[in-house]
């Protein structure tokens, strides 16, 4: 492999292990998918566009494919992973999971509450 | 390079079922399910580099649109239902 990819792959698996980190230590649901949804956004990004440049690099019509593939899967992952987690952050606050003690606010909370007063 | 890369990516899917087992409510199960399926695309990705054949992306992408619906399912009925909860028995 190329340099230039290797160093992306490398660097989107020590995000990945970051985010993994993140997922297994942080205290409560929320803090968990913060860690998750960031880190591995940047997994995503570094990962294909190092498979990408490689690709380009073999040159060939098969890899000119895996190239532009690998840009539509990037596209899908992107739009995907901040969709569903977002909808998975709201459902979860929805039906009730706690935040954990030494969170500070928890603005959704509040304006839920201020809808309902009124 | 690759193999090896793909492995690293196995074991961090592996590590996730740690949270998977231990995971206190249901949003963070799914959660890990969620983490690691995208552990696996990007490895599905990476096999296709290191086989050189296209059609491991196409599946990655089928496997991500797959999951992702399954996710937004998950989080539609985890919410409370309101019919049934505040407004069903108002209008009646």
């Amino acid at each position: 492999m190329n340099f230039l990819s290797s160093i992306l792959i490398v660097l989107g698996l020590i995000f990945g292990l970051i985010g993994v980190i993140g997922v297994l230590r942080f205290p409560d649901f929320y803090t968990r998918m913060h860690a998750s949804t960031i880190c591995l956004t940047l997994t995503s990004i570094l990962i294909i566009f190092g498979v990408i440049i490689e690709a380009v690099v073999r040159g060939g019509m098969d890899n000119y494919v895996i190239a532009i593939h690998s840009f539509v899967a990037l596209a899908a992952l992107l739009v995907t992973n901040a969709t569903s987690n977002h909808a998975l952050a709201r459902a979860a606050h929805k039906s009730g999971v706690e935040l954990d003690p030494i969170s500070v606010c928890d603005k959704l909370a509040e304006r839920k509450f201020s809808e309902e007063g009124e | 390079m690759i193999i090896a890369s793909i492995g690293v990516l196995m074991v961090l899917a592996l590590l996730l079922s740690i949270r998977l087992i231990l995971g206190p409510t249901i949003p963070d199960r799914v959660l890990a399910v969620d983490t690691a399926n995208i552990f696996f695309v990007l490895a599905l990705i990476l096999f296709s580099l290191y086989t050189g054949r296209a059609i491991y992306v196409d599946v990655a992408i089928v496997y991500a649109l797959i999951y992702f619906t399954g996710t937004l399912w998950i989080a539609k009925y985890l919410e409370p239902d309101k019919r049934v909860t505040k407004g069903g028995g108002d209008e009646e």
